[in-house]
């Protein structure tokens, strides 16, 4: 019996030990950014969903997000490069497509960074734009 | 789907400002006279060194059905022609390069792009695999090549994606076909101008919990540290069904080593809860690696207390063979405070290897970034990240030591990206603070 009970207080230990060792494998949450969170940037208004979250090296983050902006209703953010903490605006739905005659962003599809955080790559559709 | 207009385009951002790489109706260099970008297809591969490839239809004056798509990417500066439909077939004798099907091109970090094309002509095939620099790729493998394992190879799945680059190499799935039928195989291709290939593992062959039954369907995911990982079934005498997948990671001319299995606990979730089939197509199992050792794994689990809305989770296996759990569907979160709320879906990216240019969610600190949504409709961008994941270990060897402070030292008083240098303490510069956390933190970094 004596047997028995030290078999379980060492397995027990020895669960208890394995729970303390793994507790410091789990990982922890960073937030970024969440739903009702003020979207920086000229968009205006707040963050409802988020695609597209990449990162890279240096903990920088990118991601498309739609807003209840007043402006336009998607667009890409990234952290700043020197402080993950700040998100910054990049672009946005009914900006000016550099170089196009004219043409205005869409929705945006699709955003990444990569190793090299002073660039971003992203993937936008055009359409003509409509003076409200 | 060539006549479809996808009215996208290209673009970067540098130093701040947005770039226009290609547009709708401009200019297709290296295309002829005239000729301009009918649609830009919106799965690009884009690599460290800020290049990007795209897969185009054209249109113009000699453009037809037989020369309208093309692989474009970025190239001394431009957006030039990587390798056009119509085009000779490189070392084909009298074929030419017949239609990319589904297939989207793949850019490694040292700019070789990879693709899949169907060939015409003398070799006429309906799929083949390349890879290499703009004007000097090689063939890895097509249809009806030998293969080094006897047979041929087989008709190549259109999936967008079929291959994963590293620098080192390339990895890629595909059948050998003999007079008794087909067997599935994981291939590695060497790189360079040889691109020699050679199988990793093969259907029927032995592997590491008995003979390679399935293969899975997953593409395989090669890295820069050597490893190509993928999925497969096993059987063997006494060997359960319910522990007979497993997601496996293998260099090249050593043996395949399992790095999760179905049946193992799954660490993060209640007790008597494991590993569903791994190698199941429809069990949604995914894998992603980084350069540093780590791979990303989302997997599908059963038992005590799961259903369909809680039967996902995600861990990573660090370079020692150790599980860290990220997190699952179905459990209650609560972020400093705010209100408990249930999470519905967890979405990372999951890429095609880490110098594919094809985006992952992990990155060489074995953080990983992600997109949550709760049943609330809320959803949240976070970043895990491993308490145990020391910081001071700058080369990310798993221990902070003498080669961690000549780093650090070397970059005393520099600034630079969050992380980098020897920032140690993430505030993005390197100073006494900075030594300060590595000393605290010296010795191994995991037990």
């Amino acid at each position: 019996m004596t047997t028995r009970l030290s078999l379980i207080v060492l397995v027990s230990l020895t669960l208890t030990v394995a729970s303390l060792a793994a507790a410091a494998d789990v990982y922890d949450f960073r937030v970024v950014a969440e739903t009702g969170d003020a979207a920086p940037g000229s968009l205006g208004g707040s963050f409802l969903n988020f695609s597209g979250v990449s990162l890279n090296a240096s903990g920088q983050v990118a991601f498309r997000a739609d807003t209840t902006g007043a402006i336009a209703e998607s667009g890409l953010w990234m952290t700043k490069f020197s402080n993950p903490q700040v998100i910054q605006f990049i672009i946005g739905q009914d900006y000016p497509v550099p170089n196009s005659g004219g043409q205005h962003f869409g929705e945006f599809l699709s955003s990444t960074t990569h190793r090299i955080s002073t660039m971003l790559e992203t993937l936008a559709s055009l359409r003509p734009w409509v003076t409200r | 789907m060539g006549d479809e207009v996808i009215n996208s385009g290209i673009f970067r951002m540098v130093n701040g400002s947005i770039e226009t790489i290609a547009i709708p109706g401009g200019p297709a260099n290296g295309a002829g006279p005239g000729v301009t970008f009918k649609s830009l297809l919106n799965l690009i591969a884009f690599n460290d060194d800020n290049l990007t490839a795209t897969r185009v239809q054209l249109m113009g004056p000699g453009i037809n059905v037989s020369n309208d798509s093309g692989l474009y990417l970025t190239w001394f500066g431009g957006f030039q022609l990587g390798i056009r439909e119509g085009n000779a077939a490189p070392g084909v004798p009298g074929t030419s390069c017949d239609g990319f099907g589904f297939t989207m091109p793949l850019l490694g970090s040292d700019g070789q792009i990879a693709f899949d094309v169907s060939l015409k002509g003398a070799t006429d095939v309906s799929s083949s695999r390349w890879r290499g620099w703009p004007g000097a790729v090689t063939s890895l493998a097509k249809e009806g090549d030998p293969t080094p394992e006897g047979g041929v190879f087989g008709g190549l799945t259109p999936y967008f994606w079929t291959m994963s680059l590293s620098d080192s190499g390339a990895a890629f799935r595909s059948p050998i076909e003999t007079v008794t039928g087909a067997k599935q195989a994981i291939w590695h291709a060497s790189g360079g101008a040889a691109n020699t290939v050679s199988s990793l593992a093969v259907e029927g062959d032995l592997g590491p919990l008995g003979f390679y039954e399935t293969i899975g369907s997953q593409v395989p995911n090669t890295s820069g540290d050597g490893r190509t990982i993928f999925t497969a079934r096993f059987a063997a005498f006494g060997l359960p069904d319910a522990e007979d997948s497993a997601i496996l990671s293998v260099a090249s001319g050593e043996a395949a080593a399992v790095l999760l299995c179905e049946g193992d606990w799954a660490y993060g979730f209640g007790a008597g809860v494991e590993i569903d089939d791994v190698a199941s197509f429809d069990n949604y199992a995914a894998f992603a690696t980084n350069d540093t050792g780590w791979t990303l794994i989302r997997a599908q689990v059963r038992g005590p207390g799961i259903n369909k809305t809680n039967t996902i989770g995600f861990w990573t296996i660090d370079p020692d063979g150790d599980i860290h759990y990220v997190g699952r569907t179905g459990v209650f979160l609560s972020f400093d405070g705010e209100p408990v709320r249930l999470v519905e879906t967890i979405s990372p990216q999951f890429g095609v290897g880490p110098q594919s240019g094809r985006r992952s969610s992990i990155n060489n600190r074995g953080d990983v970034a992600l997109a949550i949504r709760f049943t609330n409709g809320d959803a949240a961008v976070v970043v895990a990240q491993l308490p145990s994941a020391r910081p001071g270990d700058i080369n990310l060897d798993g221990a902070v030591d003498a080669k961690d402070l000549a780093m650090l030292l070397g970059a005393w008083g520099t600034n630079g990206p969050v992380g980098t240098g020897g920032d140690v303490d993430l505030d993005g510069d390197t100073d006494g603070q900075d030594l300060g956390a590595l000393l605290g933190a010296w010795g191994p970094c995991r037990n």
